[in-house]
């Protein structure tokens, strides 16, 4: 994970609660510091961040309480991705 | 009705592969059609794995691309550990003549399989059916 990712994901732990209390199931879009808004969809989002930003790395998530993990089974010991603890 | 697209393939020693093409996702072809961005497609060996929810990527193929992470926040649980952060790209997934899928695909850079860079799972499956023969050892994809 980029360090703005880093950044990006830091904010949205900041602003989940009250994002989640307000548009439950919606997608946030976030830019460095700034939350530049919250879509009906992902793909919304996206679209709106890149006319915005251009194509650059963008962090968007769903406002839900609780994600569920997806799951890599095949994945054997000792070749895992990037390790990032995740948000508790 | 017939699917949109059907493959039949051999299981090798690695298993189900299949060749597909990989590019941007709909969102930035969206965002940033007429602006010259180019949209390379790069065509890769790829794992079907009913072991994994989702798709994943070689951290190669995205460079190569020049993907832009789209959502930082894929939580992933592998056999061992603890789930943990990935970095994940949304993606075309070009299945033969042009049958396209759009979804969103998790970054694996530590992680490689003799024979692939991507492994497709079932994010992508869920579409219709996949069939293993264990007479033929061969399998059966069709997409919707």
């Amino acid at each position: 994970m980029s360090a703005r990712l880093a950044m990006e994901s830091a904010t949205f732990e900041t602003v989940k609660e009250r994002l989640l209390a307000e548009h439950r199931g919606k997608f946030v879009l976030i830019h460095g510091s700034e939350v530049i808004g919250v879509f009906d969809t992902q793909g919304d989002a996206l679209v709106e961040g890149y006319r915005r930003f251009g194509y650059v790395d963008l962090f968007t998530k769903r406002l839900v309480r609780r994600e569920r993990p997806l799951t890599l089974a095949s994945v054997p010991p000792g070749r895992r991705g990037s390790k990032v603890p995740a948000p508790r | 009705m017939a699917p949109r697209f059907r493959h039949r393939g051999r299981v090798t020693a690695d298993g189900p592969l299949i060749r597909v093409r990989i590019g941007h996702g709909e969102s930035v072809r969206r965002a940033l059609s007429g602006t010259g961005l180019a949209d390379p497609t790069i065509e890769v060996p790829a794992l079907i794995d009913t072991g994994a929810m989702g798709t994943y990527l070689d951290g190669t193929v995205i460079d190569a691309i020049g993907l832009r992470a789209a959502r930082a926040a894929f939580e992933v649980q592998t056999a061992v550990g603890a789930p943990h952060l990935w970095d994940a790209y949304e993606v075309r997934v070009i299945f033969g003549e042009g049958y396209e899928l759009n979804v969103f695909g998790a970054r694996l850079d530590e992680y490689a399989l003799p024979g692939t860079r991507c492994i497709l799972g079932r994010d992508i499956l869920r579409r219709r059916h996949l069939a293993y023969s264990g007479r033929t050892n061969s399998y059966v994809l069709e997409l919707d």
